[in-house]
């Protein structure tokens, strides 16, 4: 497996966290500042936006490197 | 006579040595750090109690730690996509950036031991706190352990780009993919020692 097929697949899983951590913040709002725990979800979600824009320009700038 | 595969790969494979090579390290590493992630759920499934983590760590600088390592990430790929371009002024840019960026996660790190050590909390002072500095600890060593080849890699190592550039290329893979499993390490250690 190359560092490109490592990379996808740890882009992969820090969406996963990014979304996972939004997440946590809205379920638990009620435990802090819920102000500061919404913009930071919305915050969190926006990372995991990012991330999947990355994701697919890392894809099509890098296609003629090989996955293995 | 030259060490075979070094730089093209075996027909039986499909890799070159250096990359079985970091490939059975990181398998060992993956059991090394599944006995510990294992410890963790069998401890914290069998305890009457456990402490969530978000009411006694810092989860602001667990979470800047976190877009840390995976900024650290991408610059590390761009750096060897550029010696893929044959750009070596950028590849020794990225490459620094991602070495920075691993000095600042040990920093916070830093920051967030001497908070739990001015409280008087120790790896002694219970099992959660046992497993957090033990699983962290170690964690932590790997990025100083990264910081030492990268900075290797970035400083006397790259001589070999003049010579062999396509085994440095290699080279800087192979760094690449270590630094990718420590920051996935780090990714499930956020969000099991953090949040839940």
């Amino acid at each position: 497996m190359s560092l490109k097929t490592f990379h996808l697949f740890f882009i992969s899983l820090a969406i996963m966290v990014t979304f996972f951590f939004g997440t946590w913040l809205f379920v638990t709002v009620e435990a802090g500042d819920a102000a500061l725990r919404f913009s930071f979800g919305a915050l969190s979600y926006a990372a995991a936006v990012l991330l999947v824009v990355y994701g697919r320009y890392f894809l099509r700038k890098f296609r003629h490197i090989s996955y293995l | 006579m030259q060490v075979p595969y070094t730089v093209h790969t075996r027909s039986d494979t499909g890799l070159y040595n250096a990359k079985l090579g970091i490939w059975l390290f990181l398998s060992s590493e993956v059991m090394l750090f599944g006995a510990l992630f294992s410890s963790y759920i069998l401890l914290r499934v069998g305890a009457d109690t456990w402490p969530h983590g978000y009411e006694h760590l810092n989860i602001p600088l667990g979470t800047v730690n976190t877009a840390v390592l995976i900024t650290s990430s991408v610059t590390m790929v761009m750096a060897w996509a550029s010696l893929m371009m044959k750009d070596f002024a950028k590849y020794r840019s990225y490459l620094g950036a991602t070495i920075l960026l691993a000095i600042v996660f040990l920093v916070i790190k830093g920051f967030e031991y001497a908070a739990k050590f001015e409280h008087g909390l120790y790896p002694s002072t219970s099992t959660y706190f046992g497993i957090y500095f033990t699983l962290t600890g170690l964690h932590a060593l790997h990025i100083i352990g990264g910081i030492v080849v990268n900075a290797y890699l970035w400083g006397p190592g790259s001589k070999m780009w003049k010579t062999d550039p396509e085994r440095f290329t290699h080279r800087i893979e192979i760094a690449g993919l270590y630094w990718h499993f420590v920051d996935i390490v780090w990714i499930f250690l956020f969000p099991m020692l953090y949040l839940l």
